[in-house]
């Protein structure tokens, strides 16, 4: 059978089609074709003839005309539209006429960067051009450094690199700084939240830099489908950018299939297993001899999926080792190995986690099956394009897990179709990261009276810092005072450096994760079952002082739960509105949370088995918070009932915001209190669960009653009786009747 | 309290800034000029602090004369350069520089605070210390340094090339100044100690080198480290009197400068027979020479060193694989059967041999034997260590093969004529 046989296959049995809640096919869509333009590089444009391209999409061509122009620019373009010539041309082109010229390559992630440098390479040799690029990361040898410096015309590094090892000697990069014209930044949708808000800073030095040796790069940025793509490169780079968003590349019939497994346990809302279902409906595929991408969301996953194909597969001749995995631990050799025998064929099968969603280049895939909503639109979208040919038919099948936000998705499948996708939030001015990066740059250049960072007046930070004696002001300007090297201390992957590292002294004693501080009291106190990698190892002994946990390996039939008591403060109010009848506020908070006590509870039955108390001191966090509060009198409610509504709400808002804010469910917390000291009414506070935030809780202000409406939506189509974990959460945690008085709350204060 | 509420409290009581005024400069002024014996010198970017030392040539540091230096001819400082274009490097043209730094992390925010050169100007050595007393006094210093440094074509320092001159270019740099480090040569006399001493000592600090070599203790020194912090608490205070050990600590590190390279001076001089010259040395000496191309000094303190514990080893590898090169056959065999016999690196002896006698001699039985015995050798050796030797073992038995193989022929061939082995056969163990 061929694909559309499969396909077909899937309308007709019932013990399919039963569980599709929607089908989407977006029809065929011919390329838009435009010609090399005359300034390009005739040398260019044969080496492009050379690899099979004979015209540019249109995407490709407008990128070369607004950087030709000396425009920004940012272009938005789904999986393997050709995205990389759209940095690639305009950048070769000024190279080849200009060899004093340099530009810098930002990737997110190692196995990215050295992808698109062996892309950039090929292009390069068959012009026989002398431009040299260089990857310059922690692996780079002391010895290649010098060269680089001084020779490379394109460096290509990544936030990290340029943070630690580059702008700090900047003096040593003179040549690269005086002369650099082009900084491309791709996959810029991975820049959001704490990550994004660091590396707008970082790039904020690095433009300080730029000025002083006198260079004003063009940003060129790409970015996957977001809500936000021009607002999100702007706040990245500082600079507006001209939006490229109409991609001119060629797409076959596409199938976008919603499948959510049937429910074995109607009372507490358990459904089949997805990664079954994804297995099943991957063998369909594989049997037919299909070419299919399975995703799962963790690296245990994967090896999962991967046994249980291979073991069905047995009987193909040969077809075990046409089917892989591939995930982050894999080596570099191995999975260059995979990308190229899905290339050019000999692998049907790869199981995946995200680590194949980013641009590596395995070509196009015939299907691609998604074992759990990977957690935004945007990455479901690179996953589904993962499976597309210019021209033939492809399918991508999502199957949802019990998760709120997987039953969200697969129940209402508009959402994803026809809302705006998420918006990548940053807040390059967290006073923490803001103040962080301000020590660097002072560091990498004395700031002069009245210098902005960014666009940022920073008097005031400038003058605290010189109090703490870390900066001197004299002769206007205010210089670095400390022996430190405040880069090494600061990592772009998280608001505060004060994480806690898990030590596993099963054997001898190895690192096996790090866990922030704020999750500590909750994931690592002692006597804590801490799975890691689907492995499962008690806490023995938790140091606070050095912020160690020494675990060992365990095999129980149980996981804890600690039991936080959260107080939250207001501090500030920003801004205040009424939304219907709700009060509705985003202001600071400080948030207060003791771990209490800690329950052993059974797997499956969900069982008490025990408890245990917790004795660790509370840990307090000021960030940003987005709150409302209902009247005391709505829906006629008492006091009880009032407070198990809102339990269920605010589990629910919790569990579904991350969908409009592009964020991980863990970065977002709700509390709620039913006299809230601050409102005298029964309040729901949502924060941002990172030290200063990062503009989610500003976001969800903005949203008005459209969240409360989503949750309402959730709830009122959750087949289960009371709550259950994929509506309001399971009952035995927010009380019997929760689900009714929820609905009753949001009848209440909508007026619809 | 965390960060917001720092900088809240700090915001709303902040401190009324005290101003700068003319008394207080004056003040400084005094202090400075009186306590560090500096004068204000003017130029086109404000003043600088500048403190002058003037030692007479006979001065004695450690245990040599400074103006010996003016000695050491061209021949010498080539070797120890390790270059042979440094044959017309003269000491009498060049400045030794040394930095004192607020921090040892480098990267474009670390200042050298305190720059001292030193350099001989008729009979004596005079040393400037070029002292950045704030922030913004940097940019005269720097000045004044370039313009001194016009007048030199060489400089000297004690791990310079990637310390100290790489972070005074990054200074001038940020300071939109043109470099004053282009010279004809940077001799870096830690690399040459490294070169030297590597062996014998543990540590080839200045510090250490001292007290091992140069016969010197400092008095009312400051340890390295604490530099930074005395500095920036001086930024605070104006308080000079703690920064007294620092520019102390700094003509030291000039000084000992001088005279190290009169140490290494003497001891290229006469290789066998000085005084600054012992045990391990003697290698490193060989390797020096060897690489210069002066065979014969090589061969003499290979030969010295072969009795020395620690570098024997290193010695007779060196050594044999020096006559190796220069076709000495006979004595290359010498050295390596006397290393099977010590049990020195045996193996490689033994397949150094089993080459020799393959290739050069083609006397195969007894090529044979000594790569059998390097092979019954390297067995040994891995079930004594329990690893990773197969691919010696492997290399071995092709090469013993390939003997063999040879051997064979050989045999076929020489029943016709009589063969007359050589007369004395390797004897080992």
């Amino acid at each position: 059978m061929n694909l559309e046989q499969v396909l077909d296959q899937f309308k007709i049995q019932e013990r399919f089609s039963k569980n599709i809640t929607h089908w989407e096919i977006i029809p065929q869509k011919p390329g838009e074709y435009e010609d090399f333009p005359e300034y390009l590089s005739p040398k260019l444009v044969s080496a492009l003839k050379k690899k099979g391209i004979y015209k540019l999409y249109s995407h490709q061509r407008r990128a070369l005309d607004e950087v030709m122009s000396n425009h920004n620019i940012t272009v938005v373009t789904p999986t393997a539209s050709g995205k990389s010539l759209c940095y690639n041309l305009p950048v070769l082109n000024a190279l080849i006429s200009d060899k004093d010229a340099r530009a810098i390559y930002l990737f997110p992630t190692k196995a990215l960067s050295q992808d698109q440098v062996s892309e950039l390479m090929e292009l390069i040799d068959e012009m026989d051009e002398d431009i040299k690029t260089f990857t310059y990361d922690g692996d780079t040898p002391v010895n290649a450094r010098v060269a680089i410096r001084k020779d490379g015309h394109i460096v290509v590094t990544n936030p990290d690199m340029l943070h630690t090892g580059i702008l700090p000697h900047h003096t040593k990069w003179m040549k690269l700084f005086t002369n650099l014209k082009y900084i491309v930044i791709d996959e810029i949708h991975i820049y959001r939240g704490i990550f994004g808000s660091h590396t707008a800073n970082v790039l904020r030095r690095l433009r300080r830099i730029c000025n002083f040796y006198g260079s004003d790069p063009i940003f060129i940025c790409c970015s996957a489908t977001i809500a936000n793509p021009g607002e999100l490169s702007q706040k990245l780079t500082g600079k507006p950018a001209v939006l490229i968003d109409q991609n001119g590349a060629p797409a076959g019939e596409k199938n976008i299939i919603f499948y959510n497994p049937p429910v074995v346990n109607r009372q507490l809302g358990i459904r089949r297993s997805c990664l079954l279902e994804a297995k099943n409906i991957a063998l369909n595929f594989l049997k037919n001899h299909i070419q299919t991408i399975t995703f799962a969301r963790s690296r245990l996953a994967v090896e999962v999926l991967l046994t249980y194909l291979q073991e069905d597969m047995k009987k193909e001749p040969g077809a075990i080792d046409r089917i892989k995995g591939y995930r982050g631990g894999y080596l570099p050799r191995e999975r260059r190995e995979i990308e190229k025998g899905l290339r050019d064929g000999k692998i049907l099968g790869v199981v995946s986690t995200n680590a194949l969603e980013l641009g590596i280049d395995i070509g196009n895939l015939d299907a691609s099956i998604i074992t759990g909503y990977p957690g935004s639109i945007a990455s479901t979208w690179q996953q589904a394009g993962r499976a597309g040919r210019r021209n033939s038919v492809s399918a991508s099948i999502l199957v949802a897990s019990s998760s709120p936000l997987d039953q969200f998705i697969v129940n209402h499948p508009q959402y994803f179709f026809k809302a705006s996708p998420e918006h990548g939030l940053i807040n390059p001015n967290n006073l923490y990261i803001l103040v962080s990066h301000i020590k660097c740059a002072a560091f990498e250049l004395p700031f002069s009276d009245g210098e902005t960072f960014g666009d940022e007046r920073i008097d005031e930070i400038l003058a605290f810092l010189e109090d703490e004696g870390i900066l001197r002001h004299v002769g206007g300007r205010w210089h670095w005072m400390a022996e430190s090297f405040p880069a090494e201390e600061i990592s772009l992957r998280s608001a505060s450096t004060e994480n806690f590292v898990v030590i596993d002294i099963t054997e001898g004693a190895k690192v096996i994760g790090e866990v922030d501080r704020s999750s500590a009291p909750m994931m690592i106190h002692e006597e804590a079952i801490y799975i890691h990698a689907g492995q499962q190892y008690q806490v023995e002994k938790l140091d606070y002082e050095e912020k160690k946990a020494y675990v060992r390996k365990v095999d129980v039939d149980y996981y804890t739960d600690a039991n936080v008591a959260v107080e939250i403060k207001v501090l500030d109010v920003f801004r205040e509105k009424t939304v219907e009848s709700c009060q509705n506020y985003l202001g600071e908070v400080m948030v207060t949370s003791l771990a209490t006590m800690f329950k052993k509870v059974k797997f499956f039955t969900h069982e008490n088995l025990g408890f245990g108390p917790i004795h660790l001191p509370p840990e307090e966090m000021h960030t940003t918070a987005y709150w409302l509060s209902i009247p005391e009198n709505t829906g006629n409610l008492s006091i009880e009932e009032i407070k198990s509504g809102l339990l269920g709400l605010c589990n629910v808002m919790v569990n579904i915001a991350p969908l409009y804010l592009m964020c991980d469910p863990k970065d977002i917390r709700g509390v709620v209190q039913i006299r809230s000291p601050f409102t005298q009414k029964p309040t729901i506070f949502i924060y941002d669960n990172c030290p200063g935030g990062v503009g989610f809780a500003e976001k969800l202000y903005d949203m008005e009653e459209q969240l409360l409406k989503a949750a309402r939506q959730v709830i009122l189509e959750c087949d289960c009786e009371d709550g259950c974990p994929s509506c309001i959460g399971p009952y035995e945690e927010v009380g019997r009747g929760s689900k009714a008085f929820a609905l009753k709350i949001i009848k209440g204060v909508l007026s619809d | 309290m965390n960060l917001s509420e720092k900088l809240k409290t700090f915001l709303s009581n902040r401190p009324e800034k005290s101003s700068n005024n003319k008394n207080s400069r004056l003040e400084l002024h005094k202090s400075v000029s009186d306590v560090l014996g500096a004068i204000a010198v003017p130029t086109p970017f404000g003043e600088h602090f500048l403190v002058e030392n003037t030692y007479p040539g006979s001065y004695m540091h450690g245990n040599m004369r400074l103006n010996l230096i003016c000695n050491i001819s061209g021949e010498i400082i080539k070797l120890i350069a390790k270059n042979s274009e440094y044959e017309s490097f003269d000491f009498t043209r060049a400045v030794f520089i040394d930095t004192e730094t607020t921090g040892l992390a480098g990267g474009s925010g670390t200042l050298a605070f305190l720059i001292g050169v030193g350099f001989f100007k008729g009979n004596d050595f005079k040393i400037l210390q070029y002292f950045i007393s704030d922030y913004d006094k940097e940019a005269a210093a720097l000045y004044s340094l370039g313009k001194l440094l016009e007048e030199f074509e060489s400089i000297v320092t004690f791990n310079g090339k990637s310390y100290d001159i790489p972070l005074l270019e990054a200074r001038y740099m940020l300071s939109r100044m043109e470099s004053p480090f282009k010279k004809n040569f940077h001799l870096d006399l830690l690399a040459a100690a490294r070169r030297l001493y590597k062996e014998r000592l543990e540590s080839v600090s200045l510090s250490s080198l001292e007290s091992n070599l140069l016969s010197l203790k400092r008095d009312g020194d400051i340890p390295g480290f604490e530099i930074p912090s005395v500095y920036f608490r001086f930024l605070k205070d104006k308080n000079p009197y703690p920064l007294k050990p620092i520019f102390y600590h700094n003509q030291m590190d000039i000084l000992s400068m001088v005279t190290l390279a009169i140490s290494m001076a003497c001891t290229f001089e006469n290789p066998l027979y000085s005084a600054a010259c012992e045990n391990q040395d003697y290698y490193c000496l060989g390797r020096v020479f060897e690489d210069m191309g002066m065979i014969e000094d090589s061969i003499k303190c290979y030969e010295k060193a072969l009795y020395v514990q620690g570098v024997r080893e290193k010695s007779y590898t060196q050594l044999s694989l020096l006559y190796k090169r220069l076709g000495m056959w006979q004595e290359a065999e010498k050295l390596w059967i006397a290393m099977v016999k010590s049990n020195i690196r045996p193996v490689f002896a033994l397949v150094e041999l089993a080459k020799y006698y393959e290739h050069k001699l083609k006397d195969y039985d007894r090529a044979a034997k000594a790569a059998q015995e390097a092979l019954e050798r390297a067995y040994k050796k891995n079930t004594l260590v329990g690893f990773a030797l197969k691919e010696e073992i492997l290399e071995l038995k092709k090469r013993l093969e390939r003997i063999e193989g040879k051997q064979k022929k050989y045999e076929t061939a020489s029943r016709k004529d009589i063969f007359y082995p050589r007369q004395e056969s390797l004897h080992i163990n």
